[in-house]
């Protein structure tokens, strides 16, 4: 129900505040328990010792799942999680949910659908009740879809156009699977699409064919994406990575590598929000560097950040529980965030650098949004 | 036996008030003639709209007849067979989740 970008940290301050003083918690390590249900659902369960107990369904039901005459279908099937379902009326989701502390979010990605809902253990029977009703036998009462419309187009108006020019990118790549129903793996092609936005920034994705989230170079380039660079590490410092290298000074731009792994594809490539006088330069040398191998300074830069990174993305539950479902749906099995850092561990320099020669005899896909008229095209890269 | 002539003479009893009652020689369905309180006009929202505009159509049409003082012809009549409550069914949805709200809004 509620967008996730409006939840305030409140905890943060009472933590700080009212739990200054709370005796260290021992440490233990967390048990991820996982199976494989008979009507084929994959179960997975990580007890953390946490007083929080989080559970996401997902579903199989992301934008690629959308017949082409149905476009931002899985937008409004997201958005209308609860609204009125056969067993309960959206008043009574929200009311009852409200009254145990409950918190309910639905997220989608590409490729699935997440309800998440978080609880204290002492409400969890009611909490699961309600996600259940929530999931199953949706209505989608014509009315309350139409209410909803304003806060749907809210939302994706909220989208930043960063976002959009890897969206832009991501849509050449992946083609819909209602159309392919009869070969599993997607073809990569490469492409452009621009959309001009108007503005004073030009924001560029730039991406080569990835590794789907199944294989091993799926984390190598990770690595990479995250050794490329991810915007200056101290606030307002100097950003000093590959990328940030590459542009050279140009004024203020921001640029960082991405990395999305999908379940038989994925794009590797570089994001970057430039001023749109210095378009060309900055996308053109961009263009360059992807082709280059990274030093092995920046790969274990790379490591060590992305390491964090997951491992600091664990600490949130939420998204530890999407991203549990996330692994079950992909590739069958999870992997809890300590053994991912141990596999990233063991990833050596030479393992990256060999996923990113590989991905640069791809060819090059660009989504571009804002203000484009010194953007170069694809072709002239 | 004495259970079915029952049920005919109530529906033939039905028939006969139903006729009596008038406002199907303006060509009004039941459903029509509902006084717009809240719970109807929320009832209203949910309905296709193709549904409103027949019912608007409707009740227009019976204006213009009640100021010329002067009715449908017979064949044109609403026949108590035809009447389907293509409205009420919303209106009691409508009225249950209201006194579902205002039964939690009692208790908590």
């Amino acid at each position: 129900m509620s967008s996730k970008s409006l939840a305030t940290p409140f905890i943060r301050h009472v933590t700080s505040r009212g739990y200054a003083q709370t005796a260290p918690v021992a440490k233990k390590e967390a048990r991820l328990q996982t199976s494989v249900l008979p009507n084929k659902t994959f179960v997975a369960a990580l007890d953390n010792g946490s007083p929080v107990t989080r559970l996401t369904i997902a579903f199989k039901a992301g934008s690629r799942y959308e017949p082409q005459t149905e476009l931002g279908l899985a937008h409004v099937l997201r958005s209308a999680a609860g609204l009125s379902t056969k067993n309960s009326s959206a008043y009574m989701i929200r009311r009852q949910l409200t009254q145990i502390g409950a918190s309910f979010t639905a997220s989608g990605d590409r490729e699935f659908v997440y309800y998440t809902v978080e609880a204290t253990q002492d409400n969890l029977k009611t909490a699961l009740e309600y996600l259940n009703k929530i999931v199953s036998n949706q209505e989608f009462r014509p009315w309350e879809l139409t209410d909803n419309l304003p806060r749907l187009r809210y939302d994706i108006a909220a989208l930043p156009p960063q976002d959009t020019a890897c969206l832009l990118a991501d849509s050449l790549q992946l083609s819909s699977l209602v159309q392919e129903s009869k070969s599993d793996t997607t073809t990569y092609y490469g492409g452009e699409l621009r959309k001009e936005m108007g503005g004073d920034l030009a924001h560029v994705a730039l991406a080569l064919q990835g590794a789907p989230a199944s294989i091993p170079q799926s984390l190598a380039l990770a690595v990479a994406a995250r050794a490329l660079g991810c915007g200056p590490v101290t606030k307002w410092g100097a950003n000093n990575s590959p990328v940030a290298k590459a542009i050279g000074n140009i004024g203020p731009f921001a640029a960082a590598g991405f990395n999305v792994s999908y379940s038989d594809s994925g794009l590797f490539g570089v994001v970057l929000s430039v001023p749109k006088d210095e378009a060309n330069a900055a996308v053109k040398a961009v263009a360059n560097l992807l082709k280059q191998p990274l030093s092995a300074d920046a790969i274990k830069a790379g490591k060590n950040q992305l390491k964090l990174q997951v491992l600091a993305e664990a600490e949130d539950g939420t998204s530890l529980a999407e991203s549990l479902a996330a692994q079950g749906l992909f590739t069958g099995s999870a992997k809890s965030p300590l053994d991912i850092a141990r596999e990233i561990d063991q990833l050596s320099t030479n393992d990256v650098s060999q996923a990113m020669s590989n991905a640069s005899r791809s060819k090059l896909s660009m989504g571009s949004a804002g203000n484009l008229a010194f953007v170069p095209f694809v072709d002239e890269l | 036996m004495a259970f079915r002539t029952t049920a005919v003479a109530r529906s033939a009893l039905k028939k006969w008030a139903y006729n009596l009652s008038g406002f199907n020689k303006y060509g009004l369905l039941r459903d029509d003639c509902l006084y717009e309180n809240e719970d109807v006009q929320e009832a209203l929202r949910r309905l296709p709209e193709h549904v409103v505009d027949e019912r608007n159509f409707r009740i227009v049409r019976a204006v213009q007849l009640s100021i010329q003082k002067t009715i449908l012809p017979k064949e044109e009549w609403t026949k108590y067979e035809e009447d389907k409550l293509y409205l009420t069914p919303i209106v009691e949805q409508v009225i249950k989740e209201r006194q579902e709200r205002e039964q939690w809004e009692k208790n908590y």
